[in-house]
């Protein structure tokens, strides 16, 4: 069974681990070209994805600031077998945040 | 041989065009496609890649499947309700009747400042409201085919 999922929908969503603790938004997706097409390889979350996808860091970390961002940028790499998109409204981890982090450190 | 360097610049300054047909190619959607001018072969433009389709098959990982435009797909960005509200007014009065411009990711050559599609505009609705403005509005205004060098040929004809 094939499953449609608008992109730009899901720019944005919150992203909750399965013990419901908040990962992130999501900002930017990473694929790569294959054989049997474009794949997505993972989702990016938190602000560095956005500052990703803004492409000009600097002045992105800097309005950030100004808007009240605290600290060094958050981010998080998610695989795409780690992201659960039965439901693109509400999207989920299929694992908690700490197994998240040790995977992507 | 100074100009050399300029140039660079100002090449760098422009994202190189990315080939989407070759493998091992990575690529950030959402920078690199979303919101991007679509042109043709002759670099007419679609307007811009409102929305992106992610297809999932069985338990492999999502794969894009193809490109949308129209203020429909715009209008579901800016909110549900605004965009249920676009579409029932697209369906009502616009030229397409609501209906989006879809470019399947075959298509596409390249990706950069604008994304390079391997089609031609007019097998898209994409100028459905041009095409609709030339035979309703355009057409009907007197000496709308007149063009330049058009009454010599006629001259010509009839002498």
């Amino acid at each position: 069974m094939s499953r449609k999922i608008h992109l730009e929908r899901l720019l944005g969503k919150k992203v909750y681990d399965r013990d419901g603790r908040k990962a992130g938004r999501i900002e930017e997706v990473r694929a790569r070209v294959s054989a049997e097409g474009c794949l997505v390889e993972a989702y990016l979350l938190g602000r560095a994805g956005l500052i990703a996808r803004l492409s000009i860091p600097g002045l992105t970390q800097m309005v950030l600031g100004f808007a009240g961002a605290k600290g060094a940028p958050t981010a998080r790499e998610v695989p795409w077998h780690q992201m659960d998109l039965t439901d693109p409204r509400r999207p989920r981890l299929r694992c908690t945040l700490e197994e998240l982090n040790g995977k992507s450190k | 041989m100074a100009d050399e360097p300029k140039q660079q610049q100002k090449g760098q300054r422009h994202r190189q065009a990315v080939e989407v047909r070759v493998p091992g190619t990575e690529l950030m959607l959402v920078r690199d496609v979303l919101d991007n001018r679509m042109v043709d072969w002759r670099r007419r433009s679609l307007g811009r890649a409102d929305g992106l389709v992610l297809v999932q098959d069985g338990e492999g990982p999502p794969r894009v499947a193809c490109l949308e435009s129209g203020p429909t797909v715009l209008g579901r960005r800016l909110g549900h309700r605004f965009g249920k509200w676009v579409q029932r007014l697209a369906r009502r009065w616009g030229v397409r009747r609501g209906r989006v411009v879809r470019i399947d990711w075959a298509k596409v050559k390249s990706v950069g400042v604008d994304i390079d599609l391997n089609l031609d505009l007019d097998e898209t609705e994409a100028w459905a409201l041009e095409h609709w403005m030339r035979r309703k509005v355009i057409g009907r205004i007197p000496g709308h085919s007149f063009k330049k060098g058009q009454d010599h040929e006629k001259e010509g004809e009839q002498a």
